[in-house]
């Protein structure tokens, strides 16, 4: 389990035997409960905010943890479990369900007090009570606290808790989590349960339920006042209406999917609208910085390891947090209202054709935007298959970091085509890589993730207004998972990247004499960057890797381009400014592009064709050319197998692509 | 809970004067249900009745999606789930009249 809570010496020694035992170890608290139940609510109520991911042996999934303190000292660490429906029915390890199990498991086997808290949502205490036939099985003092008392008092209704804790046998609590009495109410009764020497004591007449004991014992304890009955009844019923009104819209055969097509578009117009220019101001303080850093230091070697290597790799990372926060808040938007659940029973068919189901869909269209925010949104997939299999095919998506290279490529080698011409490509591309992910996630659900799938049973839950706090607390959590996860990731491939690209070796052959490289020696004056990418670690890869890539068209240059935007493909463009000596690369790509054009091999011939773009672009659209989607599977997965098994395929899957296509161009008679 | 298969022809047995067996995949929207049998293995049984799908329990088919998709259905205890199409044709139900 965590750390154990650090107390002062002089008050633990002072205290009777149990109080002081549960200063020394601490006390852990499982909180327990189905999804929707309010569990997250009652547990920022809890920690007062104060969450971070939990290091528990055994157990491969981020579960929040936070500390609470009870009286004298001690202190009760409180896990949020992923909700759930059961603990004994564990399809797979990997689910929630399962996972929850191992960490209960792995609790009961520890000396450290624990207490289980079943969160139940008491206007839908039947549904609550199913898990707690389960939870009395437990060999763990439990605590069943019913949340939403004031949404049930606001219709009238009581929920006697005296009735409810005799009926199960265990202790029962009524609470808000929006009142702060809720937080010492709790607390305090979890400390009572913990200072039992063993649950029996307590617990002892704890009843197992049958199905229609449990609906029957739901039905005696909820009362309501008789003056309220007509009020509650008719603020029920339009609660019910609602629900039954949106969705007769929400999920009508027609109408449905066009209002979601629109939902999706407005999201996804969001990550642009809003993110962009936020990226932008971020885009400029950096490259302040980076200026003051070489007002201050020169153009060496330090330098430019500092602004291009560390700078840049911070950079990137940056870049993506706008993109990381309005992604999360609109998945978690979706899921608080209802509405994910809705339109994954509106596009699950479809899906399900592909191995996958409708969950999957809005990480896969966030895979558009960019993969990073996407990959770490599959976690609203509950099978862990299919959530491997969405998590794999993502980087297969067009993100919208594809587009400056596939820009320049047009730019480059089709400029012969006008604008509609352009435009179709762009559109093929799209539709390939969405095309290539959807026949990669079927061949992946046969052969490496293939397995028995859970089988759908998705909770359409009420309508109901999201929590705006909870929603920005759980942004803010994403962004610092990232940041510290992924973030720390990609600022260390960025170092080793301008290692490669800046550090001249004397084992790297001068390059080929080209027309294109003598023109570049007289702009050498650029701080040495031509000359130096040359004789570069990365130079000297790449020409190894020549004979590979000549059959798909590629030389050396194309190669370090390749390599260089390994960190991001948008600096694949950039990266091939610095080989041709076009500083502004980045921002201007016109001139580079009539410099490749130019580019000569040394019998005088053209060294790029249009088959070369046909096969770059082929290339582009299937390789998992970004770092930090690389660093976002290993986080996501919690292993180096998968990243590492997303490279492979993916690269495979691009080099066959290019050689098709680079070949088939020449048979075709493309210039 | 047994092994035997479920009917998925769609076809519904006259159990009695009063009430039809059929499944949960073919019951009419609307149309109130007893879950009479859950023909699925163990472990997938044991995790529907944790949702509230279970022998015994009372169920209403509330749409279905397009082509074959799933489910909306509401269970006895107030739950409403999107059920794979699938299995709900694994579930026997008994209609009530």
């Amino acid at each position: 389990m965590s750390a154990h809570c650090e107390v002062p010496a002089t008050t633990a020694a002072s205290l009777p035997g149990q109080t002081r035992e549960l200063v020394a170890t601490g006390v852990l608290v499982a909180l327990v409960g189905r999804p929707n139940s309010g569990k997250s609510s009652l547990f920022n109520r809890l920690t007062d905010g104060d969450a971070h991911v939990g290091n528990f042996p055994g157990v491969t999934v981020d579960i929040l943890e936070g500390n609470a303190p009870l009286s004298a000292g001690a202190v009760a660490t409180i896990a949020d479990l992923p909700g759930l429906y059961s603990i004994e029915a564990t399809v797979d390890p990997a689910t929630d369900e399962g996972v929850a199990r191992r960490f209960l498991d792995v609790a009961l086997e520890s000396p450290r007090p624990l207490v289980v808290v079943q969160v139940i949502d008491v206007t839908q205490l039947a549904l609550g009570l199913r898990l707690t036939r389960e939870l009395v099985r437990l060999r763990a003092p439990l605590l069943v606290v019913a949340t939403q008392r004031d949404v049930l008092e606001g219709e009238g209704g009581t929920l006697d808790a005296a009735a409810l804790a005799a009926g199960l046998g265990v202790k029962v609590l009524v609470v808000s989590a929006r009142e702060a009495q809720t937080r010492a109410r709790v607390l305090a009764a979890v400390e009572a349960l913990a200072g039992a020497r063993s649950f029996e004591t307590g617990e002892s007449g704890r009843r197992e339920l049958s199905s229609d004991e449990m609906l029957a014992l739901a039905k005696r304890v909820v009362t309501r006042a008789p003056a309220a009955n007509a009020e509650a009844n008719a603020r029920a019923e339009r609660r019910r209406t609602f629900t039954t009104r949106a969705d007769a819209l929400l999920l009508h055969p027609l109408v449905g999917p066009i209002l979601f097509v629109g939902i999706m578009a407005s999201l996804f117009s969001a990550v642009f609208l809003v993110a962009d220019p936020v990226t932008s101001v971020l885009d400029a303080a950096k490259q302040a910085l980076g200026d003051g850093i070489t007002r201050v230091l020169g153009t060496g070697l330090v330098s430019s390891f500092l602004t291009d290597g560390l700078l840049g790799g911070a950079g990137t990372v940056l870049a993506f947090m706008p993109q990381i926060v309005i992604l999360t808040v609109a998945m978690e938007l979706l899921d608080a209202t209802g509405y994910l659940a809705r339109g994954a029973f509106l596009v699950d068919r479809l899906l399900r054709l592909l191995g996958l189901s409708g969950r999957s869909f809005v990480p896969l269209l966030m895979g558009h935007a960019c993969a990073i925010p996407a990959i770490g949104a599959t976690r609203v997939v509950r099978d862990p298959r299919e959530r491997l299999t969405t998590i794999l095919v993502i980087p297969l998506m067009t993100c919208s970091a594809r587009l400056p290279t596939y820009a320049l490529v047009l730019g480059t080698f089709f400029s012969t085509l006008n604008a509609f011409q352009k435009a179709l490509i762009f559109l093929a591309l799209y539709f390939a890589g969405f095309v290539t992910a959807l026949v990669a996630s079927l061949v992946l659900r046969r052969t490496a993730t293939r397995g028995r799938g859970l089988p759908l049973v998705l909770e359409m839950p009420a309508y109901r207004a999201p929590e705006a706090a909870l929603i920005a607390k759980r942004a803010l959590q994403a962004g610092r998972r990232f940041l510290r996860d992924v973030g720390t990731t990609i600022v260390a491939v960025s170092a080793i990247l301008w290692v490669l690209l800046s550090v001249p070796v004397r084992a790297a052959a001068p390059p080929t004499a080209t027309a294109a490289t003598s023109a570049t020696s007289g702009v050498a004056a650029q701080a040495g960057t031509d000359t130096t990418i040359e004789r570069s670690i990365a130079a000297a890869i790449g020409r190894t890797f020549e004979p590979i890539t000549k059959p798909i068209g590629f030389d050396w240059r194309i190669n370090v381009g390749l390599i260089g935007s390994f960190g991001a493909r948008e600096v694949m463009v950039s990266t091939m400014g610095i080989i041709f000596g076009m500083e502004n690369a980045g921002e201007d790509p016109g001139p580079l592009a009539e410099r490749l054009r130019d580019a000569r091999k040394p019998d005088g011939s053209p060294a790029y064709s249009m088959r070369t773009g046909l096969a770059l672009l082929a290339f582009f659209v299937l390789a998992c050319q970004c770092m930090s989607t690389v660093a976002a599977i290993r986080r996501e997965t919690k292993s180096f197998k998968w990243p590492a098994f997303v490279l492979g395929y993916t690269y495979l899957l691009a080099y066959a692509a290019a050689f098709v296509v680079y070949n088939v161009a020449r048979l075709a008679g493309v210039p | 809970m047994h092994d035997s298969p479920a009917p998925t022809d769609g076809s519904a047995s006259v159990e009695s004067n009063e009430r039809v067996a059929t499944s949960l995949a073919e019951l009419a929207l609307a149309q109130d249900a007893t879950v009479e049998d859950v023909a699925v293995d163990a472990l997938a049984g044991a995790w529907l009745d944790a949702v509230g799908i279970a022998k015994g329990e009372r169920v209403v088919v509330i749409r279905r999606a397009l082509f074959g998709g799933p489910l909306h259905v509401r269970t006895g205890a107030g739950g409403e789930f999107a059920l794979d199409r699938s299995l709900a044709r694994q579930i026997r139900v008994r209609v009530h009249p």
